[in-house]
Order: structure tokens, then C-alpha cells, then sequence
């Protein structure tokens, strides 16, 4: 099949043009006093720098991380029994159960996470209707509710793959060997299962950490997290655009996208836990 | 001894009535939302802060505001495009990448995994960049629009229409392919009598994997279309942003029970056809 080796080269070309290069004109931009995107006036500076290094944008960094971090863990306990009750079960038709899980991606975003922070008003649909009245609209914990309930999915799918494939007769040999089911998942299922889980947090954390929509909606501004700083200076909250340091901290997330791309790259070399 | 076997029983009964209401309750979670969206698009009440009364007002209502409508139409039109193209040239890509020596493939495939797991936000500004950049060097400066973000959509899909057909390529026969060019075929009639058939499942879920994706993505389309063009999710963000527009809201509740109940369907019959296809199997071995 040597012969299908040129279909691998406009691919090449294509992901050069539009990965790689981009990359390249960030890091140029990032050492570049400019106005706009014009370079003839455009100067080298180490300003952005210290632009980038404030504490608006340190806080909103460390608030990224603590969000992503904890919605991520709730994805984990709720996630791994779900993915591993569904890998388990007897229910013939396994696939209509995952299937289930993909539904509500059909469901518009957006839509989605202004209808939960609304049922999350102390007044509203939920009181007047139901006669429950929450008190959480445009708190962090409201943020981690809706990261939880958006990417759970994205938690269950590499989970169920991984747990999925697991060869059943080393589960029998435990058994055989006089392991309880407590100590086979321990020392069988779980180990096994944990590429799965890495990928899953890789697949809920980054999203969340860089999400923009999520905490804008909710919180309707107060909250501000890495992916807020990047839009408002990418000159889509006002007109005021600030590309070299929306470059900047685009790059940094790539620092630690290239982390997680080589993390993949050791556990899972066909990516099969990413789809 | 009885005793002991019926005890075994109650705690086996106990353990599955808790997984029981711990799926329930995930779903509840997963639902709810939805289920809420699928009532206010009948609610009178235009506010949805209370129950008014059943109507259809809204459903009517969404055809007339252009506006929305030509949100939905673009992004329609731009999830079918990206679909059809991302699928046929990520089908060959990676074929391509399947016949390469195992070290380029593995750099292909870390490759291929960027887009996938580059967070949106910095795949939309690298997009947005290089678009800026194009858009300078051929003198027109407005580049971005309808166009630029059906590129960006082929192009965070492609990647995912490789994913799928890649483990499928893991799996044909290299006798098939040997013995269809011992019978007189070139390797590029092989590749659609032999190869193509026999990666068919892994070409139909990168297809719906990339319809998903398009279909529901804000944050790069957000980036790269401009002032342009603007899709259902742009729409939601700009009224989100107006405090004045919440009675456009319904509207968009609407558009979403109607998505939400074909994607329903589509997802019954695929069922049974699924469940129709495996009792043939069943019985094939049967007999």
C-alpha cells in the first residue's frame, strides 16, 4: 500500500499552514509592539512581558486552574462508575446507552448553560413553578456545576474505551486466583484503566480551564478566567484589541497542550481514547 | 446456609438498586436542562420566570425573525459542508498516513491530535491570525466571513475523521488488497473497491463525530467568522450580551426542542437498525 504515501502530503502541507505557522506568527507577535495588525509601524519589545505578568491575569490563571481542577475531579467520582457500570452491564445493547450520553451535545452550548445558572435564581421557573428556590446563580460553584454536567461525557467516552478492552479472562484469572471483586478491580481494573482516565482529564480540564463562555454567562463578568483575558484582547468584549499579548497567553496554553499532547503520545499512540 | 445465600441476594439486590439511582441521578443531571428548555419553548410566558399556559407561538414566530433564521441556515449549511469535505479528504488523509513507515506515522498522528486537543480558544486565534495574515498579503483585509469559518470547521473535523477511520485501515486484509491487484486492479481502483468497503463503519462515525462537532461549535467559529457571518451560537452569545433581547429567547428554545427531537429520532432508528442487524447476525449463527 506504499502507494498511498502521497495522500499523507497535503495533509503535511495543510497542518503546516494552518498549525505551525500560526504558532510561529504568535511567537513573532509576542516580541512586537503593534497597532492592529500593521506591521510596517511594528517594533521588538519585551513589554508584553510584564502586560501579560499582571495580577488581574495571574488571578484569573489561578482561577482557571482551581474551577477546571475541582470540576474536573467531580467528573472523575461521577464518571468512573458510570463508564464502568455501563462496561459492566449485561443490557445487550450497550451502544444505545452510550448513545444516550451523546444526545445532550445536541443541545446547543450555550443554551444549555444559560438554562441551568436561570434554574440556579433564588426567583424564578424553578420556585414558581416547582416551589424550589436555589441560591447559587453566578457563584463558583455554579461554574463547577455546569464545567461538571457540560464535559461528563468527555470524562465517560476514554474511560468506557479503555475499560471496555480489557481482556476478560485476566479478570477470571484474578478470581481463579483467589481475589475477591473488591481486590480485582483494585489490582486488575483500575491499572488498566487509568490511561483512560488521564486522557479524560486532559479532555475535561483543558476545555474548562480555557473556557470563556461558561463563566461569562454565569457569572455575567465577575468571574474571570484565562479564556475571558484572551477574548477581551483579542478585541471581541470592546474594540480595544492587544494581539501580541492575546498572543502571548495563547502560547502559554500551547505550552501546556504540547504537555498534554505528549502525555497522549505515550499512552495512547493511535488516539483512540479521543474520540 | 439459607440464610447466608438470601443475605448474598439482599446485598446483591441493595448494590444494584444504588447503581439504579446513581445512573438515574447522572441522567437527571444530563437531562434536566434540556427537558427545562423543551417546556419554556411552549410556555407563554415569554420571561419563563413562571408557567403561562401552552402555546405554539414561538415555533411560528422563529420562521419570521430573519435574523435567527439565517443564524440556523448558517450554521446548517456550514456543519453539512464541513462534514461532506472533512470526511472525504480525512478518509484519504488518512490512508495516506496508514501506509507510511511506523515512525511518521506516529509524528502524523501527534500531528493530527493538535487540533483535537488544543483548547478552541487558541485554535481560533491561531485561525485568526493566519487569516489576518493571508488576508494582508492579497490586499483584502475583510477576509473573514462565511468562508473562513467553513475552513476553520473542515479544519478542526478533518482530525477527527482520522481518529475514526485509523484503527479501521489497523484492520483490512492486506491479502484483499493483494489478491484485487493480482486481479488486475491499480492500487487507486483497490482503494475504492477494497478498502473503502472495509473501512466503512470507521468513515460513518468520523462523519457523525464531524457533524457533531461543527454543528455545535461557538468558539472558533466566534474568532474566525468576523462581522460577517454569524451562526446560532454567535447569535445566543450577541443576545446574551443585549439585556434587552430576552424575548428572543424562546425563539431559540424552540429551534433547540426541534434539533433536540430529530437528533431523538435519528438516534431510535439507528437503534433498531443496529439491534435488527445484530438478531440477523444471531440468527446466521444459529443456523
Amino acid at each position: 500500500m506504499n502507494k498511498y504515501r502521497v495522500l499523507a502530503t497535503p495533509y503535511l502541507i495543510w497542518m503546516g499552514i494552518l498549525t505551525l505557522f500560526p504558532i510561529l506568527l504568535m511567537l513573532i507577535l509576542s516580541f512586537l509592539k503593534i497597532r492592529g495588525f500593521d506591521f510596517s509601524t511594528a517594533s521588538f519589545t519585551t513589554d508584553n512581558f510584564s502586560k501579560t505578568f499582571n495580577r488581574e491575569y495571574l488571578i484569573a490563571f489561578a482561577n482557571s486552574l482551581k474551577l477546571a481542577g475541582l470540576a474536573t475531579v467531580f467528573c472523575i467520582l461521577i464518571g468512573y462508575p458510570v463508564a464502568y457500570f455501563i462496561s459492566t452491564s449485561k443490557i445487550s445493547n450497550r451502544f444505545s446507552l452510550l448513545l444516550v450520553l451523546i444526545l445532550p451535545m445536541f443541545t446547543n452550548l450555550l443554551l444549555r448553560v444559560n438554562t441551568i445558572n436561570r434554574l440556579l435564581l433564588p426567583e424564578g421557573f424553578l420556585k414558581n413553578v416547582f416551589g424550589i428556590s436555589l441560591n447559587y446563580s453566578g457563584t463558583e460553584a455554579a461554574v463547577i456545576l455546569v464545567m461538571v454536567i457540560v464535559y461528563l461525557p468527555f470524562m465517560i467516552f476514554p474511560i468506557y474505551t479503555v475499560l471496555e478492552k480489557i481482556d476478560p479472562s485476566l479478570l477470571e484469572a484474578s478470581k481463579d486466583l483467589g481475589a475477591n471483586n473488591f481486590q480485582t478491580f483494585r489490582q486488575v481494573t483500575l491499572p488498566l484503566s487509568l490511561k483512560g482516565v488521564s486522557s479524560g482529564i486532559i479532555m475535561v480540564f483543558l476545555p474548562c480551564a480555557t473556557s470563556f463562555t461558561i463563566p461569562y454567562i454565569v457569572s455575567k463578568g465577575n468571574i474571570k478566567l484565562i479564556g475571558n483575558i484572551i477574548e477581551e484582547k483579542m478585541g471581541l468584549t470592546n474594540q480595544i484589541s492587544d494581539y501580541p499579548v492575546g498572543s502571548l497567553i495563547s502560547i502559554l496554553i500551547l505550552v501546556i497542550v504540547m504537555g498534554a499532547l505528549y502525555i497522549i503520545s505515550r499512552i495512547d499512540a493511535e488516539g483512540e481514547t479521543l474520540i | 446456609m439459607i440464610n447466608n445465600i438470601s443475605k448474598q441476594k439482599i446485598a446483591k439486590k441493595t448494590t444494584s438498586t444504588a447503581k439504579f439511582l446513581f445512573l438515574a441521578l447522572v441522567m437527571f443531571l444530563l437531562y434536566f436542562p434540556i427537558l427545562i428548555i423543551v417546556i419554556q419553548s411552549f410556555n407563554a410566558n415569554g420571561q419563563g420566570t413562571d408557567f403561562g399556559g401552552f402555546t405554539f407561538r414561538w415555533y411560528q414566530e422563529l420562521f419570521c425573525d430573519d435574523e435567527l433564521i439565517h443564524a440556523i441556515t448558517t450554521t446548517i449549511t456550514i456543519a453539512l459542508l464541513a462534514t461532506i469535505i472533512s470526511t472525504i479528504v480525512g478518509t484519504l488523509f488518512a490512508i495516506g498516513i496508514n501506509s507510511l513507515t511506523s515512525k511518521r506515522r506516529k509524528n502524523m498522528i501527534i500531528m493530527n491530535n493538535i487540533p483535537v486537543l488544543n483548547a478552541d480558544v487558541v485554535t481560533g486565534v491561531s485561525l485568526f491570525f493566519i487569516f489576518k495574515f493571508f488576508g494582508i498579503l492579497i490586499g483584502n483585509e475583510y477576509l473573514l466571513g462565511y468562508t473562513t469559518m467553513l475552513i476553520a470547521h473542515i479544519f478542526f473535523c478533518i482530525p477527527y475523521v482520522v481518529l475514526s477511520v485509523l484503527p479501521k485501515l489497523n484492520e483490512v486484509d492486506k491479502n484483499l488488497y493483494d489478491a484485487a491487484l493480482d486481479l488486475g486492479c491499480t492500487p487507486w481502483s483497490a482503494l475504492g473497491k477494497v478498502i473503502i468497503p472495509s473501512i466503512s463503519t470507521g468513515v460513518l462515525t468520523g462523519m457523525f463525530l464531524a457533524f457533531t462537532m461543527s454543528f455545535d461549535d461557538f468558539v472558533i467559529s466566534y474568532l474566525v467568522a468576523g462581522e460577517e457571518a454569524k451562526n446560532f451560537s454567535m447569535w445566543i452569545y450577541a443576545s446574551q450580551k443585549q439585556s434587552g433581547r430576552t424575548m428572543a429567547w424562546p425563539k431559540a428554545y424552540a429551534y433547540n426542542s426541534i434539533v433536540s427531537i430529530i437528533a431523538l429520532l435519528a438516534l431510535v432508528v439507528y437503534n433498531i437498525i443496529v439491534f435488527r442487524k445484530q438478531r440477523k447476525l444471531r440468527k446466521v449463527r444459529e443456523i
